[in-house]
């Protein structure tokens, strides 16, 4: 295994329920298909649920690692799916605020593990918490998922906004989840990229739009992947077509 | 179970004395006997009478299942069931110490509301209140006194409390209230008005007993299910507790979304609404 740096993405969305989840997996999946080593990390740290979504049922997770000292190896599963993942406790207080030291610690288990991998994606939180900001500066690319809606168009602006006045950061890869088709994912994304080009002086980047496909809550009923259940739909495709953007 | 429906034919004179064996017997064969499920072993039967009993009242006495030989009397049973229905539909869903509806009913209530919510698109609160120091009250006086303040205290929350909140005994000292088209500002108010009408009570325990309060809002930041959402006010609950007792905590989730949708000004959210129509 060569000790080659991974590139650590984070994926966030600013309004919870817009697909992040769904989203991440199905990326580190399709990665995962094209051999690369992918690691997802369970970041959303009060709502964790990529278990769920993936039909695990984990014996400890980041909060042992974190609270009680348990090795962070004990804590890394390999899914069906062909990546690594390392969950997150639901429903916990303390890992919803993580203090500073806890998250400057949160952060070297990240470099420490993530040593032969080539992507790491970090799946951030709803809303906007010091732990939230923190993995996102932690992180070398920033995705962030949005969909048509009002209220995930202005929290996902929040986010990039508070992200980029507060530590000058700018780069952000736009995805556009449940549209009807590309034309309208395009069109949210230069809505929110004019916004940004006006009053926050950059660009963000597009990576793609996922449409609206009911293969989608079917891979979610069963646990899975829509990428490897039903590789012919056309979540399926537009995710691959994002893949080969993120690789460019 | 077998509900059997006899039409009544005018064959069957007041004084002719039937057996209901003979009756259904007969009405099977002209067919009026409508069955439904195993006609041989029938758990109850109605029998739908336009004229006064062809049988024996005894039989039907004895047979108390098949009692029903007159119209009127079939409507006074019914109306009689249906009394005893909502008596034992509310003794489950009431809770017998204080009189709030109880968990179970929490539970079918709370699926209701959001629901609701989701259809008129109005958010929903939900308030977890925790009784502070109610423990020394119990060892101290005894469970009966105890009893006696949860009683007062379920009266406090009926009497200061708006007409659409619900209220519940979540179970031993906590109560939940569910609030329909409340958001968590104006939740905030009447948890306050809760805890300050406490304060003016006089109480035996030293320190006296106070309220942990923990609100959640729905539709809320993240795609809560009812559990989430429970558990966010839950949660928000045992920080009050942790907090020092006698305070309210908001879902930290609420207040993580709101202080990003603070962040973006009045120019860039009509830029938002308005450029993209």
């Amino acid at each position: 295994m060569t000790d080659k740096t991974p590139v650590i993405i984070s994926i966030a969305s600013g309004k919870g329920g817009v697909g992040k989840t769904c989203i991440t997996i199905n990326l580190a999946a399709a990665l995962s298909g094209k051999d690369k080593r992918v690691l997802v990390i369970d970041c959303d740290l009060g709502l964790a649920n990529i278990d769920i979504m993936l039909g695990i049922n984990p014996q400890s997770n980041l909060k042992d690692v974190l609270f009680k000292d348990i090795d962070v190896r004990e804590v890394l599963i390999r899914t069906k799916a062909g990546f690594d993942f390392i969950p997150a406790s639901s429903g916990s207080r303390e890992m919803a605020q993580l203090l500073n030291e806890n998250i400057e610690r949160l952060k070297d288990l990240m470099v420490e593990i993530s040593g032969g991998y080539d992507y790491v994606f970090l799946d951030i939180g709803a809303g906007i918490s010091d732990t939230v900001l923190q993995l996102n500066l932690f992180a070398s690319r920033n995705f962030v998922i949005v969909s048509r809606d009002l209220t995930s168009m202005t929290d996902a602006y929040a986010l990039m906004k508070m992200i980029n006045q507060g530590f000058g950061k700018q780069g952000f890869e736009l995805i556009v989840n449940s549209v009807r088709d590309d034309k309208e994912g395009l069109k949210v994304f230069n809505h929110i990229a004019s916004i940004c080009k006006r009053f926050l002086n950059f660009s963000p980047r597009y990576l793609g739009s996922i449409p609206f496909d009911e293969v989608i809550p079917r891979s979610i009923m069963k646990q899975s992947v829509f990428v490897n259940l039903f590789p012919r739909s056309s979540a399926a495709v537009m995710l691959n077509r994002i893949i080969d953007t993120i690789s460019l | 179970m077998t509900i059997s429906c006899i039409n009544n034919n005018s064959s069957h004179r007041r004084d002719e004395k039937k057996t209901v064996r003979d009756l259904l017997e007969e009405h099977e064969k002209t067919s009026y006997l409508l069955t439904e499920g195993s006609s041989n072993k029938p758990v109850s039967i109605i029998l739908l009478c336009d004229s006064p009993a062809p049988f024996d009242k005894k039989i039907l006495d004895a047979t108390p299942h098949i009692a029903l030989h007159m119209e009127d009397d079939l409507l006074q049973k019914v109306n009689e069931l249906h009394e005893e229905n909502i008596k034992l539909r509310s003794l489950s869903l009431i809770d017998s110490l204080t009189g709030l509806f109880n968990n179970r009913f929490f539970w079918m209530q709370l699926e209701v509301e959001m629901a609701r919510t989701k259809r008129t698109g109005d958010l929903c609160s939900l308030m977890m209140i925790d009784l502070d120091n109610f423990k020394l009250l119990n060892d101290t006086f005894g469970h009966l006194e105890g009893d006696r303040f949860l009683v007062e205290f379920g009266s406090i929350l009926r009497d200061n409390s708006r007409s659409t909140d619900l209220i519940y005994r979540y179970g031993g000292d906590e109560f939940a209230v569910i609030m329909p088209a409340t958001s968590v500002p104006d939740a905030l108010r009447t948890g306050k008005r809760f805890q300050e009408i406490l304060e003016d009570i006089p109480q035996k325990t030293d320190p006296a007993i106070s309220l942990s309060i923990g609100v959640s809002e729905y539709p809320p930041v993240s795609s809560y299910n009812m559990n989430e959402f429970v558990n966010a006010a839950d949660l928000a609950m045992y920080g009050a507790k942790k907090g020092g007792k006698n305070r309210i905590c908001v879902d930290e989730k609420w207040e993580m979304t709101t202080r990003l949708y603070n962040e973006v000004n009045r120019d860039e959210k009509v830029a938002l609404l308005m450029e993209y129509q």
